[in-house]
């Protein structure tokens, strides 16, 4: 509970009303009947917020008007939030990019696009309604604006539009040169196309231009940079899409030499291949080691070899004494067989195993 | 010892139909079961308030107001026992359980293994310790489980007598009263530290941090609460200490019922060499007893009731207990295999007698039928 230790403490009249109600808070109590006045967790990583709206964007993509409780400090745009959606009983934790202008502080919007027929995403999608309750983590994220005056090139694909639009809405657009090449595969795929057109057409110095590649576009590339803005090994730049794009991008500008002019934000997390056997590079984040497991070695077991020396008890998974966060990767229960991939939920290390490159908070 | 009639292939065949068993129930955990904790944790806050309402206004009663005595304790009875049974539903159905991780799967910090702080003078942090590592992992191995007499008493014939034990009548009763602060002072192993065998500093550690949590308890319930009555703080503070032996004589008995029952299987170090998952899983049914009864009993033990169950599934959500019982049942019968599951009233009635009889030296059991229910 480091992030515990380090909020400030609060004034007497508050210590003296805990004192009362230890060991739980005086909140615990409140929430009976006002469960917005609820942190969601003692630490403060997490706000208990509520949603307002729920707008569809374009197929298969919706936005999520939130209205976050005490606590929350705001976001810087292109930054993310973990936001949290209780779907049977567990809240589940995936990251968005936060769309809305950062100037307003007491609302923000998610905009979310389910790619599959299953996950949260999709859930966000289909099921949710306005007033439900969801929580978030604090804003995080270093995909923001500089202040460097330059002319600005935003690269979007897809949902990877959501965090520039954080940027425009937040007004990017209102001084200053920017080119915005988004791409999507037909119109209707096109997220924030009304307001984005409405943008370009009020605003001089904002060029806006969809490339279609379901009707014939090629994918990013030097001939098309080439062709809509010529300058753009000169400008900085700012890129959300599939891991491909980033790929290609980078790529591109590392053969120009300018590689420290472009900014990425990753949106999609490489999925496990199911039939991996395990094993694989584990890092250990607090602890700054790193060690290769062999297939099946138990993770509490690999941080021992590699010099560690965590908390433990009973080593066949009945006591949660090692438990710790999956920060990435994907780990394997050793009894059960179960996949766990989603970072930051706590895993039991004694009983699981790395299935590929893993990185822990141990 | 593991029953020699039972084969390695047996112990095997145990392994996998609980561990089947277990992950059965754990895949079918869902929003039911999120709005069941969270309605018991709202009902024990509800009464927690109450019952601290309710020996407020008890004070209305009296002679210096609207003075009616039997109306006084009426009122002060009912509150004392909406506080005591919220004290006994936040440590058994729900801390005790929460802190054992059953409700980690949620992912939701505010009921997490790792957050929980329970409303008892143990800090959650050494309970864990002492509980849910040495105690459930080590259950009933004699010189392991610290749990087996708690190093004060002697609860089997296998533990050598000592002159000590003459007075364990009298330690039961003391630690039934004051069986949280007994519990707090389990992590710093006294009779370690008496002997020299405790690191110094350790000990010292998790003697504050014990002190601490017993101290702000006390603080709250025999301190701030009273202060608020003013005059009438010495019938605040009764009542509330009132609460908690309440409590305290409730879950010293349950918890007795556990592993000291008539009939129960201690074990020797030997054994857990190279145990198996199987006889591993043999060596916690033949070491808890279960209390047989309704849901209320069910509810009032935080489950404990079935603590052959929770012992084989610990970090399974309590309320799946009662689901799995008759399989568990069904396979102890199947490879002859004692279920000790009786009425509460037996089952804490031999544990009485029992202790009783071992405060004497004698290390023969006395002659009775079979002791396994069912």
């Amino acid at each position: 509970m480091n992030s515990a230790a380090a909020l400030p403490k609060p004034a007497w009249p508050q210590r003296l009303a805990r004192a009362f109600a230890f060991p739980r808070t005086t909140r615990d109590y409140t929430s009976l009947v006002a469960p917005q006045l609820t942190k969601a967790d003692r630490a403060g990583a997490r706000f208990t917020a509520r949603v307002i709206d729920a707008t569809t964007e374009a197929t298969g993509t919706r936005s999520l008007t939130l209205r976050p409780g005490r606590g929350w400090r705001g976001h810087r745009a292109g930054q993310f939030v973990t936001l949290y959606v209780n779907i049977d009983g567990v809240w589940r934790p995936r990251c968005y990019s936060i769309s809305s202008d950062d100037r307003v502080k007491k609302t923000i919007r998610l905009t979310v696009h389910a790619a599959s027929d299953a996950g949260v995403s999709r859930y966000l999608v289909d099921t949710l309604a306005a007033g439900a309750w969801v929580q978030i983590s604090p804003a995080a994220g270093d995909f923001v604006l500089n202040d460097i005056a330059a002319p600005r090139l935003f690269l979007s694909a897809g949902s990877g539009v959501t965090p520039i639009m954080g940027m425009l809405a937040s007004g990017a657009a209102d001084s200053g040169e920017i080119c915005h090449l988004h791409y999507a595969r037909h119109r209707d795929d096109v997220i924030f196309a009304d307001a984005l057109r409405a943008m370009a057409a009020a605003r001089p110095g904002y060029h806006y231009c969809e490339q279609l590649t379901g009707d014939g576009a090629p994918h990013l590339d030097r001939h098309t940079l080439d062709r809509l803005c010529p300058d753009w090994r000169d400008r900085e730049t700012w890129l959300c899409g599939p891991e491909r794009m980033l790929g290609t991008a980078e790529a591109l500008w590392t053969e120009a030499g300018v590689r420290d002019r472009l900014h990425i934000e990753r949106f999609s997390l490489p999925m496990v291949d199911d039939s991996a056997v395990g094993g694989g590079e584990v890092e250990f984040v607090a602890s700054g080691r790193s060690a290769v497991a062999r297939p099946g070695a138990a993770l509490l077991q690999v941080a021992e070899q590699a010099g560690l020396n965590p908390a433990y008890g009973c080593r066949m998974g009945i006591c949660h004494s090692c438990d710790c966060q999956l920060r990435s990767g994907a780990v394997r229960d050793l009894r059960t067989g179960k996949l766990t991939q989603t970072p930051g939920v706590l895993i039991q290390p004694c009983v699981n195993a790395a299935v590929g490159p893993v990185s822990l908070d141990l | 010892m593991i029953p020699s009639h039972l084969t390695e292939a047996d112990l095997h065949a145990i392994g996998e139909r609980l561990d089947a068993i277990g992950a059965r129930e754990r895949a079918s955990l869902g929003q039911a079961d999120r709005a069941y904790i969270l309605r018991l944790i709202r009902a024990q806050k509800l009464l927690a308030i109450g019952g601290r309402l309710g020996i407020f206004a008890s004070l209305a009663w009296l002679p210096a107001a609207l003075g009616s005595w039997p109306m006084f304790w009426v009122v002060l009875c009912l509150g004392i026992g909406a506080l005591a049974l919220a004290k006994i539903l936040e440590n058994m159905e729900i801390g005790h359980n929460v802190i054992h991780g059953q409700w980690d799967w949620m992912n939701d910090p505010a009921i997490h293994s790792s957050t929980w702080e329970w409303d008892h003078a143990c800090p959650a942090r050494q309970w864990k310790h002492t509980h849910n590592v040495v105690h459930h992992t080590w259950t009933n191995v004699l010189g392991m489980d610290r749990d087996i007499g708690y190093g004060m008493m002697r609860v089997t014939e296998r533990q050598r007598w000592h002159p000590f034990y003459l007075f364990q009548p009298l330690w039961l009763v003391v630690m039934a009263v004051y069986f949280d602060w007994f519990i707090a002072l389990h992590d710093l192993e006294i009779p370690r530290v008496l002997k020299g065998q405790r690191n110094k500093a350790e000990a010292r550690a998790i003697l504050r941090e014990a002190g601490a949590k017993t101290g702000r308890q006390a603080l709250k319930d025999f301190v701030l609460w009273p202060l608020l009555a003013g005059p009438f703080f010495l019938i605040v503070l009764a009542a509330n200490f009132a609460a908690n032996v309440l409590r305290n004589i409730w879950t010293f008995a349950v918890i007795f019922c556990g592993h000291f029952p008539e009939g129960v299987s201690h074990f020797s170090k030997s054994i857990v060499a190279g145990e198996s998952r199987g006889a591993w899983y043999v060596r916690q049914m033949l070491g808890s007893c279960n209390i047989r009864g309704g849901r209320l009993m069910h509810l009032l033990t935080g489950n404990l009731s079935h603590q052959i169950e929770h012992h084989l599934f610990p970090d399974l959500p309590s309320n799946h207990y009662v689901r799995v019982a008759p399989e568990v049942r069904a396979l102890c019968e199947q490879y002859g295999l004692t279920y000790n599951s009786r009425p509460f009233i037996r089952q804490f009635g031999s544990v009485l007698w029992k202790l009783l009889r071992l405060t004497f030296p004698s290390g023969k059991r006395p002659r009775r039928r079979a002791v396994a229910a069912g």
